[in-house]
């Protein structure tokens, strides 16, 4: 029963950090680029990407049996834009601004290379428990990614956090850290810098973190071969 | 023969699952569609209220006075009345426009003499709607430029915003202050 | 003459100004997968500006003419996705079949165009932005080609990254993002052109 647990629980902690679907293998990267201008933005595009790829994933899992090898690709097409097409209907309905500031972006979930991925690879070969925890991994790894990026890029290129604009259920109040604008409206310090809430500030940020993850699992890699260099001296 | 019974079998298998993932997507849509739908045009509602305020306050009254489908006047879409205590105020032309960059969608405020009092834009896909907001409109709704200083380097958008404010301020001169 | 100029500097706007990969971050993922040769750049880049003008010309008159009199606009989505799938489908056999050689040089990309957001992503804005047949047919054209340009200047700088030496944490896909950094802030200069 232990054993079978941590298995589970290693399924869903693996989408995090292991295989995290933005930063390993970099999949899915055209909202992660456009949609992190502000962190709210961000977060409502996490959310609404893990909300189509649990359900598509428990979906193709229940009907994994009857998809034969041919018409894998059209039907996964249909399931998967049936749920983004139902994700649209409510957020253009309960969330408006959210559905006005993303824009295309949520029809582009469609043919996000993560969702399609995941449906072959793994949705159609484990049952459904799995594929959920899977999903659910692979959901808040993806949201913490561009929560990463948009929290650099938010507060250098802007100055500061500002709640209740775009997620209109929190109260409107913004957070000065870079820059600050008092009650009446004049601006008393800014320095912030405008580049990254501008496209090339995006690659920048991004490039920035891949090097780091690079540099990270190299430093790893190499430590790693010193312990065995010095076991197999020991050994000798 | 046996061969083709067992692939016609198989062929009938594939289009049947096909045909009910079709339709169990297509029942979700549906379902959600039903859920969905009234409240997106309540809100589109409310918020067309709400910005008919803007042009001239929400202490008025406003009341819909038709739509127009004429084709010459290509922009315009409704108009309403705003009127204090039955005293009417002016009137609000609802229109809708596109060209290269994107569409406009915006209140037009035409007084009784029939000139264009104010401007108010719903939504601008311009490339440049700051500048259209800053330069443009907000200047002339102050009074401080006319409708025909679009050379603020976002010229099309200011343009097209010009040609919808007269067509406007035409389609009131011919067609209701006749009446 | 006044709808051809603009529908000229509606193709230069979306081709350079407000370019579809470094702006409006919509075809990245090819972007950084496939330029590490020009050849395979050049190539992918020609099957996009294929796969995106022919879908804009059949998805417009779908949604005009079937979709919004049918009061169904928002199955939009579904419809483009299905259209476009078959369309890469069919286009692979017919280059297959007629041109053999064509399909050994850009053949193997084009299932992969499915995936690629700049498709969908053009067919959509256009639906979204309701432009009419002349400016969705630009904004296709102007994306397209300027997907082209970009993928192949890209590719060529790309490809003498792989034989220079440089920090090791750098090496491969950050670099290639610093580079597209740079490219992007190039390209930020010419708005305000039009």
């Amino acid at each position: 029963m232990e054993r079978i647990k941590n298995k589970k629980l290693q399924n869903l902690f693996k989408g995090i950090i292991k295989e995290n679907p933005l930063f390993v293998s970099v999949l899915g990267t055209c909202p992660a680029l456009a949609t992190t201008t502000s962190i709210e933005g961000a977060i409502g595009m996490g959310v609404l990407f893990s909300i189509v790829l649990i359900c598509s994933n428990i979906l193709i899992s229940l009907l994994r049996k009857l998809i034969s090898e041919e018409i894998t690709t059209p039907a996964y097409i249909v399931v998967i834009a049936a749920f983004v097409t139902i994700v649209k209907l409510f957020s253009n309905a309960f969330l408006f601004e959210l559905y006005s500031t993303l824009g295309v972006f949520i029809s582009l979930i469609v043919v996000n290379c993560i969702v399609l991925g995941r449906a072959e690879a793994y949705a159609s070969k484990n049952n459904v428990l799995d594929s959920l925890l899977d999903a659910i991994g692979m959901g808040i790894g993806y949201t913490l990614a561009l929560l990463s990026i948009s929290c650099i890029r938010e507060i250098l290129g802007s100055g500061m956090i500002s709640f209740g604009k775009i997620l209109t259920f929190i109260p409107r109040f913004d957070i000065p850290i870079l820059k600050y604008v008092n009650s009446v409206g004049e601006v008393v310090y800014d320095y912030s810098i405008p580049l990254f809430v501008q496209p090339s500030g995006a690659f920048i940020v991004f490039g920035a973190i891949l090097a780091i993850i690079s540099a990270i699992t190299s430093f790893k890699n190499s430590r790693k071969k010193i312990k065995e260099k010095i076991m197999l001296k020991e050994a000798k | 023969m046996k061969i083709d019974k067992k692939k016609s079998l198989h062929y009938l298998k594939v289009s049947l699952v096909l045909g009910g993932i079709a339709s169990i997507s297509a029942l979700l849509i549906a379902v959600s569609y039903m859920i969905c739908q009234p409240i997106i045009e309540e809100n589109e509602y409310k918020r067309l209220v709400q910005s008919l305020a803007n042009i001239y306050g929400d202490d008025k009254t406003y009341e819909e006075l038709g739509s127009i489908d004429d084709s010459s006047y290509s922009y315009l879409n409704a108009y309403y009345s705003a009127s204090k205590d039955d005293e009417l105020i002016g009137y609000v032309f609802s229109s809708e426009g596109s060209n290269q960059y994107g569409s406009i969608s915006m209140l037009t405020g035409i007084n009784p003499n029939g000139e264009v009092d104010k401007i108010y834009l719903l939504t601008n896909d311009q490339t440049y709607p700051d500048k259209i907001q800053n330069d443009y409109v907000d200047p002339f709704n102050k009074g401080e430029i006319s409708l025909d200083d679009i050379y603020i380097g976002a010229t099309f958008g200011a343009e097209l915003i010009k040609n919808m404010a007269n067509q406007a301020s035409q389609y009131y001169m011919e067609n209701v202050l006749k009446q | 003459m006044d709808i051809f100029v603009s529908f000229l500097l509606a193709i230069i706007s979306s081709m350079l100004i407000d370019n579809v990969v470094l702006s409006r971050f919509y075809g990245i993922c090819p972007f950084l997968g496939v330029s590490k040769k020009v050849n395979s750049a050049f190539g992918m880049g020609l099957a996009v500006v294929f796969v995106i003008v022919l879908s804009t010309v059949i998805c417009w008159p779908i949604y005009t003419y079937i979709l919004v009199p049918a009061n169904v606009a928002f199955l939009d989505t579904i419809t483009y996705i299905l259209v476009i799938a078959c369309l890469v489908q069919v286009v692979g056999l017919f280059i297959k079949k007629y041109s053999p050689s064509l399909y050994k040089s850009l053949g193997v990309y084009l299932p992969l165009i499915t995936t690629n957001c700049a498709v969908l992503g053009v067919v959509q804005s256009n639906s979204d932005l309701q432009l009419d047949f002349l400016m969705s047919l630009a904004n296709a054209l102007g994306t397209s080609v300027g997907f082209l340009i970009v993928i192949v200047i890209f590719s060529c700088i790309r490809s003498r990254f792989e034989s220079s030496n440089g920090p090791k944490a750098f090496k491969g896909l950050p670099i290639a993002l610093m580079t597209a950094a740079l490219m992007a802030i190039a390209f930020m200069g010419l708005k305000g052109m039009i």
